[in-house]
């Protein structure tokens, strides 16, 4: 199954399996990452899912849509909603960063 | 059966066994002088069950489950398949109307367009404009206690605050400041049901009013926005309008209000936080995730529609469920000493639900929180809380205190 690399703020990398088409919020609070709250389970209204994409994959992923945009738009550069990012073959090994906190 | 041959009157039914049924102090009526989150709420996690029921929690006095676990809650917030929010709230059906609340009351997949319709309005850049105003409300309202020494902060900030900012996104004249909390009083915190009625009726009437005239004056407010908001290819019914519009109006005030008011009795009884966020206030919005998590106030329902185990206990379609964010909030399962406050804690809590239903306005609810602790921590010397002074705090749906007496050297 393809996997995603979550690094925490702490430094601890944990590496979760993401079936395809499962949204990487999904599969971290399945995993139970600290710091992925997905408070609204995915429908784009709480941005606690805040992730930060390494360098390298930030391109492969799908654009950004303006909603998505509305909530992260004061986030540090390269962040995505993950209930935005949906696994898929070209993204098996997608590194990513969780922020401190989803709340500030 | 009694001698009689008559069923007593608080037969249990069937699938609720005695010995999950117990009292519970958090229900509409009921007052205390103590602070509830000293004790009383740690307390039921204490000593009750996971989940427990209380024959008399549901408005009018009816029977309820109630779930205090974390996990619990968030898999039943999660559950559509066997439960609805069809009823949480009762205002329209106490008098006769036929409209549900927009969007707090509708089930998928009709909440889903409302929310894919009403999300865009509550985004921490679409609430940017608001920002100005939500400040100088903040700074007025502080500019003109300031001198006193003396405060009621729940009359004088903690209710006005809100009000004057929902008055600006409906675009009504400030000038309506004084009807509107007597009613949003009369609503949320009257204990008797004529008066909730009654209340109902003037918003509903108000509602209905102010459709009518942006109908024809259209302008840039949320209520021109619903009604010429399109789902699909129709446009929003008044009845869904007025759900809209009372759902803003019961959410997006008393809420913020509560926690104004337990975040600022804290900060005066705690002078070590109030003196930390003084001394370094990038701590705030840490700060108020973690009040948040620890005075949650509020609480919904859920109707079971589907029969479900959960925890070796047996739901059945009709019963109610009482999902208290307080207790949720609190639950020692998850949150290591919940009873202690953490700036760096960091966690995330139910004071604002969970799944599809989390709540619309949290943005613009932590934005006016924050924006409230900045302003007054930099215009107001150090206060306390009047310590003299009794207390009366209500355990209702929501949990707020009836005043917040704080005095400082003027």
């Amino acid at each position: 199954m393809p996997k995603a690399i979550f690094t925490l703020h702490d430094g601890t990398r944990h590496t979760v399996e993401v079936p395809i088409g499962e949204t990487l919020m999904k599969a971290a609070v399945n995993a139970d990452i600290p710091g992925i709250a997905g408070e609204c389970g995915g429908s784009v209204s709480c941005a606690t899912c805040k992730i930060q994409i390494a360098n390298g994959w930030w391109d492969r992923l799908p654009p950004v849509e303006e909603l998505e945009e509305s909530l992260i738009e004061d986030a540090v550069p390269q962040t995505r909603l993950s209930c935005r990012v949906c696994m898929a073959a070209e993204l098996d090994g997608i590194e990513v960063s969780v922020p401190q906190s989803q709340y500030g | 059966m009694n001698a009689l041959g008559h069923a007593p009157v608080n037969l249990l039914p069937d699938h609720v066994p005695a010995d999950l049924v117990r009292p519970y102090t958090f229900v509409l009526g009921n007052l205390t002088s103590a602070n509830p989150y000293d004790r009383m709420v740690h307390d039921v996690h204490l000593h009750y069950p996971p989940i427990f029921w209380v024959k008399d929690v549901y408005p009018g006095g009816a029977p309820a489950w109630v779930v205090r676990r974390f996990a619990d809650m968030r898999a039943i917030y999660a559950d559509d398949e066997h439960f609805t929010v069809k009823g949480f709230a009762p205002f329209a059906m106490l008098v006769g109307d036929s409209w549900d609340l927009v969007p707090a009351g509708a089930d998928a997949p009709l909440h889903d367009a409302y929310r894919a319709l009403l999300n865009p309005l509550f985004t921490p850049v679409a609430l940017k404009k608001l920002e100005e105003k939500v400040r100088t409300v903040a700074e007025r309202l502080v500019d003109s206690f300031k001198d006193k020494g003396a405060i009621d902060f729940r009359e004088d900030f903690a209710v006005p605050f809100p009000v004057s900012i929902v008055l600006d996104l409906l675009d009504l004249p400030q000038a309506r400041m004084a009807e509107f909390m007597e009613w949003e009083h009369s609503l949320l915190h009257e204990l008797n049901l004529a008066s909730i009625m009654s209340a109902t009726r003037k918003v509903v009437d108000m509602f209905r009013e102010i459709i009518k005239e942006r109908r024809v004056n259209p302008g840039d407010d949320l209520v021109s926005f619903a009604i010429t908001a399109q789902i699909g290819d129709r446009h929003l019914t008044d009845d869904e309008i007025v759900g809209f519009c009372f759902n803003l109006f019961i959410g997006g005030l008393d809420t913020v209000t509560t926690n104004l008011c337990w975040q600022f009795r804290r900060l005066g009884e705690h002078p070590g936080e109030q003196q930390a966020l003084r001394d370094n206030p990038a701590l705030i919005p840490d700060a108020i995730q973690e009040y948040l998590r620890y005075f949650s106030p509020a609480s919904t329902f859920r109707t079971c529609t589907k029969e479900i185990e959960i925890g070796g206990v047996t739901f059945k379609p009709g019963d109610k469920v009482l999902m208290s964010t307080t207790l949720g909030s609190n639950d020692p399962e998850q949150f290591e000493n919940p009873e202690e406050v953490r700036f760096d804690r960091r966690a995330t809590h139910l004071a604002f639900g969970s799944g599809i239903h989390h709540c619309l306005g949290h943005h613009l609810a932590r934005r006016e929180l924050t924006v409230a602790m900045q302003t007054v921590l930099a215009r107001l010397p150090e206060f306390r809380l009047d310590q003299s002074a009794e207390i009366l705090t209500d355990l209702g749906g929501v949990i707020q205190p009836r005043s917040v007496p704080l005095i400082w050297q003027a």
